[in-house]
């Protein structure tokens, strides 16, 4: 079920004083089961990308096609997109309002008007995708959990709806480092179940690097760049000249090339920085 | 959506009515209301007539935009008049039709509580328009303080208006940010009959309040970090001056409500 964009603009306010471009000219197609990492500096048009990606704002030119459903044509039905396209917000867990867990989860399902036991069986499905116990947390209020556990409790609010596509906005902001890890390897065990398209905004470029399998970077409102995170972060002066780094273990690879060590120019991941810092380190021990 | 609402009526320029200070405008509106009740007869609203087409014309504002705030008001404004048409006592029978009669005296009140309507709302009006919501917090206070005295809250109250003006803007933006996370989620805010669509806000509403609340603690907190101990001997950013202008608008003012006065006594 791939996401077609084409020649997509959008403006805030078109013919007003305050009217703002906020995409420009957008093409790109997003096939099925990849993980898409989306980053850019803040302003950049990212979150205006993913609402369009469910049709909660309407491109201003140019076309989004999810799974061959138009979503700016009279006749699509802007659930049935919804269905198929799981967006979740930043912070997440401020949209909770139901008295326990399993109202708020059931919220999506009931919506699309399922049945009864279709819905807690979703319910349950859905938090054991995100790791939450149904026993003991379901009957729960949603605002006594943890920052953390709340998070999660929204991120089943939109799996419940059995996307087929997944975009995340900012997953881990706010988080501290342990729920950050938490939630970033529950996010890879969702892909790696199989059968979702997963879209993830961030501008931690630690997190995404070994997430990805493909990188989409945006710089006001246009595509800067697209390719797996390889090819990505071999483009250091680009990404700096748009206000983004790389990985630390690409950016210390980097200085250690500038001090005159011999290492491959595309290295991203820490574990593979270390093996190559070892295998020269070797070599060197050899000469000497 | 929601991003498009404007806030206040508030027309920001830099013309003799803006630059007045917002206590002068305050108390020449409640002036100027006295003025309105003290018209005897509807062609005296003349003199009103004219002190407000004189006060739109120096601050810039449009007949246009006197009338659409007017437009609010249109049924209020032709209840009262089909009321005080058909129902005040009077001699002198102008139509008659089965029960219903239209007396002089009758359409005579009609168009005289019309009139004192709309000319009450088109002037204050010219206050909102041309005063920011800030100015007229901080003239506010400053005009309660004497009431402080008996234990009037002056100070508390211009704070709570200036905090609650500053942050709707912000609960407008937090709304359409929860309001489209809950159509993702395929919440119908749009269709079905009225009580169908106030259940269908209740997933809006409670997440809303919710952030409210927690900005209010934050926001206390933030305000007690740097300080602030209440409006005793706190000394103010905008410090406001009477000027030359504000004694000529005070005159002219309070001439017309004289005049008004008289005219009503001489030629009731």
């Amino acid at each position: 079920m791939p996401i077609q964009i084409e020649h997509l603009t959008h403006t805030y306010m078109p013919g007003s004083p305050f009217s703002a471009v906020a995409l420009r000219d957008i093409t790109l197609t997003i096939e099925d089961g990849e993980l898409i990492g989306l980053l850019g500096h803040t302003g950049s048009g990212k979150t205006t990308l993913v609402q369009h990606l469910n049709g909660l704002i309407k491109p201003t030119e140019g076309k989004v096609i999810v799974d061959g459903l138009d979503i700016s044509e009279k006749g699509t039905s802007l659930l049935e997109v919804r269905r198929k396209v799981g967006l979740v917000f930043q912070y997440p867990e401020y949209q909770l309002f139901e008295e326990t867990v399993a109202k708020d989860i059931a919220f999506g399902p009931k919506n699309l008007g399922l049945s009864p036991e279709d819905i807690d069986q979703r319910v349950r499905t859905a938090m054991e995708k995100v790791g939450l116990d149904y026993e003991e947390i379901a009957d729960r209020s949603p605002f006594e959990l943890s920052g953390g556990q709340m998070r999660r409790v929204a991120i089943a609010g939109v799996l419940a709806m059995q996307p087929k596509v997944l975009v995340l906005d900012e997953p881990t902001a706010g988080l501290d480092p342990a729920g950050r890890r938490s939630i970033l390897d529950m996010i890879r065990q969702l892909h790696a179940a199989g059968g979702l398209t997963v879209i993830m905004v961030s501008h931690s470029m630690d997190d995404i690097s070994t997430l990805a399998t493909r990188l989409i970077v945006m710089s006001k409102g246009e595509l800067a760049m697209t390719g797996t995170p390889r090819e990505v972060f071999k483009n250091r002066e680009l990404l700096a000249s748009i206000g983004l780094g790389v990985p630390q273990a690409a950016e210390l690879a980097h200085q250690l090339r500038e001090a005159g060590y011999d290492l491959p120019d595309d290295l991203y991941t820490s574990d593979e920085l270390y093996s190559a810092i070892l295998k020269l380190a070797g070599k060197e021990a050899g000469v000497c | 959506m929601l991003r498009d609402i404007t806030l206040g009526q508030y027309m920001p320029g830099n013309t003799v009515i803006h630059r007045l200070d917002p206590r002068t405008k305050i108390l020449l509106t409640i002036v100027y209301i006295a003025m309105i009740f003290c018209v005897s007869s509807p062609v005296w609203y003349v003199i009103p007539l004219i002190f407000v087409a004189v006060c739109a014309k120096l601050s810039g504002i449009t007949f246009k935009q006197l009338i659409k705030t007017i437009k609010p008001l249109r049924f209020l404004l032709l209840i009262t008049f089909l009321l005080n048409l058909f129902f005040s006592a009077g001699a002198t029978v102008l139509f008659q039709w089965g029960f219903i009669k239209i007396t002089k005296e009758g359409l005579l009140t009609a168009v005289h509580f019309s009139m004192r309507l709309i000319f009450l709302v088109a002037g204050t009006s010219i206050l909102t328009l041309t005063t920011s919501p800030i100015a007229l917090c901080d003239g506010i206070e400053v005009l309660l303080k004497p009431l402080s005295k008996i234990g009037f809250p002056s100070h508390e109250l211009a704070m709570m208006m200036t905090i609650a003006l500053r942050f709707i803007p912000t609960l407008i933006e937090e709304a359409d940010k929860i309001m489209k996370a809950q159509m993702a989620r395929g919440a119908d805010f749009e269709s079905g009959n009225l009580f169908k669509r106030a259940k269908a806000m209740v997933p809006l509403l409670v997440p809303l309040f919710v952030s409210a609340f927690r900005r209010a603690g934050d926001l206390a907190m933030a305000m007690e970090a740097r300080c602030y101990h209440g409006g005793e001997g706190r000394t103010r950013l905008r410090v406001l001056k009477f000027g030359m202008i504000d004694l000529y608008a005070a005159l002219i003012t309070v001439a017309a409500l004289v005049l008004t006065i008289l005219c009503g006594k001489w030629f009731p």
